[in-house]
């Protein structure tokens, strides 16, 4: 029997070997990663010229800055559309125009609308540039120049856009999430790239930021907070990461793969040149940023997709894991989707940059990030406890795993401090580093179970979005 | 070794993260006293700058509490200059030069730091003198983009622009001319110094610079320049085209129609819906049959553009518009949506 042991062990270590060095040096290369994009991002917040206030860049922009259409897809939004759209209504901008479209919600949003803004239907000659499902009605507000309701079968969010992107006029469109918030000069700043650079620039992303903990009345956030809840307070760490660092290095790197659905703006006219928003897709955000770079590296066009860090959209994130974990898989399939669709980009010089870099990366950090973790939460204390693996070594791994995922949410924490001093309290900076840390012991885990998750999920086709249980604005405090 | 040099990274990552994150919480303790401090000044000051121009306040107190933070004393009249006209306006002025707020922000041009030399050029558009003009000049040789941006704005506020081809030149590449902040700086150049907007026109500048000139000069009011813009209607530029029919658009004068009925048959459809637009908005009658037969444009905005010119053209466009509505197809449609929208908006 021990003689039969001692020949699995024999067998078995060299596998060890190897699957540790795996996840080793896969852990080094992300690493090594963040910590390149910590360093671009703070180059890139240090040359950017200072941030001005609302009424300076009004002052300057009002005049130039391009009209923009406001694109809010709503599936049974029933209870906060009135308050959302109110309070984008305020927005401060000098051209805009909000295009509600209400995707077949099965309550009664539309009659929300109606009832909230007195809608008449409406003419509205379009072009037919997209594909959607068919329009059932559009109607306008007799008391709001600039709101455009359309009611249409409902089709998914991609397919929402697509038709808000034949009504629109604009050169520009805004696609953002109903339940989201923008801070009233967001437009004004996150146009500026389309203002500085209007030939080359076909789409920006700004920084979406957590909801939940600060105090929202009239659809504005009139006290930033942080969550009192661990989970949403660990996102608020994780949000910081991927926007003020990660988006920030890439898009200084000409490499930015990805701009949120919830608040991004595209040129129009590349928006259609590249068909629209991809149908059945659950990522379409990354869809569309990446069906763009494939365009304009195919058409070798010189153009950027940007990153403000100023503009800010608030969102409300799970606070339960249930919730939570079905968002993270769904993040994971819609990015493999688009990856497998866009694989022959994925390392290919002929993209340039994005295929290199930006593909690259997604490619080590979201498709098998997840999975070499995970492998080596499994195999790495099975070795040990066969004995193939050293006790010792086991934990100064660990250990420095750890302290470099804390330092790398530091690094984040120190970049937002310094540039944009977003929470009003020394006391945020200390419960956002206890986060930073505590997020190593447990919820880091979690996710990349649900990403992996999610990967099984891809593999056995399925589709769909789930349910985001909300909590609402009215009572964030 | 190994094991050690791993132990040693995390232990000194740990205790850079811990020491990073604690420098930050005690500098922003430190930094929140003294905003605290800074808006107290802020609303002293605002108090005895008021008395000043009221010329109840006490100078030499103003002038110590402005010696204090001429950074904020700086801003704050900057401020208050935008909000006051008239004798007020000058009298802050004045202050800014006698309280040492010029001098201080001339300095602070000549700054290592670009941020610093950026904010300190934005500034100085509130302080007219020559030798604010004369260091805004000398800034538009330097190094960073912004503060040359910042200086050419400055200079124009003050409507100190001797040469146009100059801050052109000396702004930089190609690319940043497409900046539309320029297209806020050119329109301020105009009128005084439109004879160079139009000499630039004709000259062997890139296109992105004539489109900011064409743009500053449809913004004129000054039918005297249709003959110079409508000089563009050749160009191989499609670009051009376009944007000297928008120009001539925004201008409204009928002597452009020779140009514009030209363009409505152009190649590109970019310039056929400008001249759409425009043949609409100078009440070319004479386009009329054409516009008729660009409701069947392939390219959705062109139709769109010419039903809403034949609108506007008074009663024979309408009744143009409407023939075409009884009839099938694409024109028809459009023309029939056309005229439901028109109608709706006059409701």
């Amino acid at each position: 029997m021990k003689a039969e042991i001692a020949q699995i062990l024999s067998v078995l270590h060299p596998v060890a070997e190897i699957t540790a060095w795996l996840v080793i040096c896969q852990g080094m290369l992300q690493s090594a990663i963040y910590l390149g994009q910590l360093l671009l991002a703070y180059q890139t917040l240090r040359d950017s010229p200072p941030i001005r206030r609302s009424d300076a860049l009004w002052w300057d922009y009002g005049d130039v800055a391009m009209p923009i259409a406001l694109l809010m897809p709503a599936y049974n939004e029933e209870a906060t559309i009135g308050e959302s759209i109110r309070s984008v209504l305020a927005l401060q901008y000098p051209s805009f125009e909000v295009i509600v479209i209400n995707d077949g919600s099965k309550d009664g949003t539309l009659q929300a609308l109606t009832a909230a803004f007195d809608l008449k239907p409406v003419v509205r000659p379009h072009e037919q540039a997209v594909s959607h499902r068919p329009i059932r009605g559009v109607y306008g507000s007799p008391r709001y120049a600039n709101l455009l309701v359309i009611d249409k079968e409902n089709g998914g969010k991609s397919d929402a856009l697509n038709a808000g992107i034949n009504l629109s006029r604009s050169p520009l469109f805004c696609a953002m999430d109903a339940d989201s918030l923008l801070e009233p000069d967001a437009l004004l700043r996150a146009v500026q790239p389309f203002v500085d650079d209007p030939y080359r620039v076909v789409a920006v992303g700004g920084t979406i930021r957590v909801v939940n903990g600060c105090e929202v009345r009239s659809g504005r956030v009139i006290r930033t907070g942080l969550p009192r809840r661990l989970l949403p307070l660990f996102q608020t760490i994780e949000y910081l990461r991927a926007f003020l660092m990660a988006r920030l290095a890439w898009s200084r790197l000409d490499a930015l793969t990805i701009v949120s659905g919830a608040f991004g703006i595209f040129r129009r006219s590349i928006a259609i040149e590249v068909g629209g928003y991809t149908h059945g897709t659950v990522g379409e955000d990354l869809e569309i940023v990446i069906k763009i770079h494939r365009r304009m590296q195919e058409a070798k066009r010189d153009y950027h997709i940007r990153f403000v860090p100023e503009p800010v959209c608030w969102t409300e994130v799970p606070e339960s894991l249930r919730v939570l974990g079905r968002q993270r898989k769904r993040w994971q399939r819609g990015a493999l989707e688009t990856l497998a669709r866009h694989r022959d980009m994925i390392l290919n010089g002929n993209y340039g940059r994005v295929g290199m870099l930006g593909l690259g990366n997604a490619l080590l950090t979201d498709a098998f990030g997840p999975l070499f973790e995970v492998l080596g939460y499994l195999l790495v204390p099975l070795f040990w406890a066969t004995g193939l693996l050293s006790v010792d070594f086991l934990v100064a791994f660990l250990a420095l795993t750890f302290v470099f995922g804390i330092c790398i949410s530091v690094g984040s924490l120190i970049l937002e401090e310094l540039e944009l001093r977003r929470f009003p309290r020394a006391r945020d900076l200390f419960i956002l580093t206890l986060a930073a840390i505590l997020e190593n012991f447990g919820y880091r885990q979690l996710n990349n179970i649900w990403r992996v998750l999610g990967f099984y999920q891809y593999l056995r086709g399925k589709q769909g979005w789930g349910t985001m249980t909300r909590r609402g604005f009215a009572k964030k405090t | 070794m190994l094991l050690r040099a791993i132990w040693l990274t995390s232990v000194a990552l740990a205790a850079l993260s811990v020491a990073g994150m604690l420098l930050l919480i005690v500098r922003r303790m430190i930094l929140a006293r003294s905003e605290r401090k800074r808006g107290q000044l802020r609303d002293a000051l605002m108090v005895r700058v008021v008395d000043y121009l009221d010329g109840t306040g006490d100078y030499y107190h103003l002038v110590r509490l402005a010696g204090q933070h001429p950074d904020i004393a700086g801003e704050l009249i900057g401020e208050m200059r935008q909000l006051v006209r008239g004798a007020h306006r000058e009298k802050l002025s004045e202050l800014v030069v006698s309280l040492g707020i010029v001098a201080f922000n001339l300095k602070r041009l000549r700054s290592r730091d670009a941020r610093q030399r950026r904010l300190a050029a934005a500034w100085l558009a509130v302080a007219p003198g020559e030798g604010v003009i004369a260091a805004l000049e000398a800034a538009l040789d330097d190094p960073d983009y912004h503060v040359r941006l910042e200086a050419v704005r400055s200079l124009t506020e003050l409507r100190a622009v001797r040469s146009v081809i100059e801050i052109v030149e000396k702004l930089g590449g190609e690319a940043q001319y497409n900046s539309r902040v320029l297209y806020h700086i050119f329109r301020q150049l105009v009128p005084e110094l439109s004879g160079q907007l139009v000499e630039l026109l004709h000259s062997g500048h890139a296109v992105p610079i004539k489109v900011l000139a064409l743009d500053a000069l449809g913004k004129s009011g000054d039918g005297a320049l249709v003959g110079p813009i409508s000089a563009l209607a050749d160009d191989p530029s499609e670009e051009l085209r376009a944007k000297a029919l928008r120009s001539l658009g925004e201008l409204g004068y009928p002597d452009a129609s020779p140009f514009v009925l030209r363009a409505l048959d152009d190649e590109s459809w970019r310039v056929r819906t400008q001249a759409a637009n425009c043949a609409g908005r100078i009440g070319c009658l004479a386009a009329i049959p054409r516009l008729t037969e660009l409701l069947g444009d392939e390219q959705w905005w062109v139709s769109y553009r010419a039903a809403e010119a034949l609108y506007v053209l008074g009663e024979e466009g309408r009744r143009a518009l409407a023939d075409a509505a009884a009839r099938p197809g694409h024109a028809g449609r459009v023309s029939e949506l056309i005229i439901a929208e028109k109608t709706q908006m006059a409701a």
